[in-house]
């Protein structure tokens, strides 16, 4: 397998139900995604985003098709390994729309919640957790409770969690929906920049088009399958700036 | 008819073992009814974190780990209540009509109860936590 290459699919495909039920979401869909790139992935409400997004983050199982995390096969018409848990734990760090810190933990428990479940020592998952908060620029706040930051402070968190485990693969579901313009554009911006300092592919959901100048490749679903759209907008804007 | 020592023993050790008898039989009943007091408020709290578990499982977080906390939390409720449930007995307990002697060995036996109570409690939240789906943290 090249080296540089995070994610490839081939042929993987989706249906749900059976007989007059039977809905297909996606369809032979394959594509090869490098560590480093930021790619947008887009499709109308309905298209199989969020579909193909649990797909590669091994959270929903294909009904076809192969995929490689890194260089490691994980599906074959099925998955190669019980553990698809660990897999997300070891390679996978995931953003949501909303941040989703949990409530009762305060900002540094939240970012050691998983280390602690790699059994990372508890001295390393902290130093580590607060190397990121740090990069994010909100150190200060490892003590206060997710309720008492901000809407932008507590997305920052969220990414800091997603990278805290040093995945190979960030899978972002409309990181910005809840945020403003000024603010989503800071977001991608940064996880620009963390794709290209960490080497870490990362799969951007957006319905915003106004984030597409700042992602290295557009993915479209159409017709049921994945299409790129070379996009060479803004590539170095995040250094730039 | 009986003899003085017989009447002594009617007067106080069947008095005394009846006493005794309802008292373990309240004391039963009132685990009971707040062991499913517990398992119906780690349940509804379960069910508002239900959000925070499908992400944590997202994440890949095992449920052993998810668990502990639901059971943790259970303890807590557990040991709280029996906590304040005997201190309000021992500030209260000398107005009782019936004089009533509260002892420590006791004590330690009803924690050991509320503990063992509170663990069973904490099943359904438990139980709801092992199935939740961690496809449910994205897609709204």
């Amino acid at each position: 397998m090249e080296e540089g290459i995070a994610i490839r699919a081939e042929n993987i495909c989706k249906s749900f139900g059976e007989g007059d039920s039977y809905i297909e979401v996606i369809k032979n869909a394959s594509f090869t995604i490098h560590k480093g790139e930021l790619i947008a992935l887009i499709a109308p409400s309905g298209g199989g985003k969020t579909t193909l997004l649990m797909m590669i983050g091994c959270v929903e199982e294909p009904s076809s098709g192969k995929i490689w995390l890194g260089d490691k096969q994980v599906f074959a018409d099925k998955w190669l390994t019980r553990e698809t848990r660990k897999i997300r734990r070891e390679k996978i760090g995931f953003i949501f729309q909303a941040h989703y810190l949990i409530p009762f933990l305060n900002i540094i428990d939240n970012l050691t919640l998983l280390p602690q479940a790699n059994k990372t020592d508890d001295k390393t998952a902290r130093a580590k957790a607060r190397e990121l908060l740090k990069y994010f620029d909100i150190a200060e706040k490892e003590k206060a409770m997710p309720s008492q930051l901000s809407g932008g402070q507590n997305q920052r968190v969220a990414i800091a969690r997603a990278l805290v485990n040093e995945p190979q693969i960030i899978l972002a579901d409309e990181p910005t929906a809840a945020l403003d313009m000024q603010r989503s554009v800071d977001v991608v911006k940064m996880l620009k920049q963390i794709a290209l300092e960490q080497k870490v592919a990362i799969i951007m959901v957006t319905h915003d088009e106004r984030m597409l100048p700042y992602c290295d490749r557009i993915m479209k679903i159409e017709d049921k399958t994945t299409i790129f759209e070379e996009q060479q907008l803004q590539k170095n804007s995040t250094h730039s700036d | 008819m009986y003899t003085k020592e017989q009447q002594r023993a009617v007067l106080t050790e069947y008095v005394v073992e009846k006493a005794s008898k309802q008292i373990g039989m309240f004391t039963a009943i009132l685990v009971i009814v707040a062991t499913i007091i517990i398992s119906l408020i780690i349940y509804t709290m379960t069910l508002e974190k239900m959000k925070e578990i499908s992400i944590m499982k997202l994440m890949g977080i095992p449920n052993s780990m998810i668990v502990r906390m639901i059971v943790e939390e259970t303890l807590l409720l557990g040991i709280l209540a029996f906590l304040f449930g005997n201190l309000f007995s021992h500030l209260i307990y000398s107005r009782f009509p019936k004089r009533v002697v509260l002892e420590i060995p006791d004590a330690w036996m009803l924690f050991a109860v509320v503990v063992v109570a509170s663990i069973a409690a904490s099943f359904v939240g438990v139980k709801k936590v092992i199935s939740a789906d961690p496809a449910a943290a994205i897609g709204g």
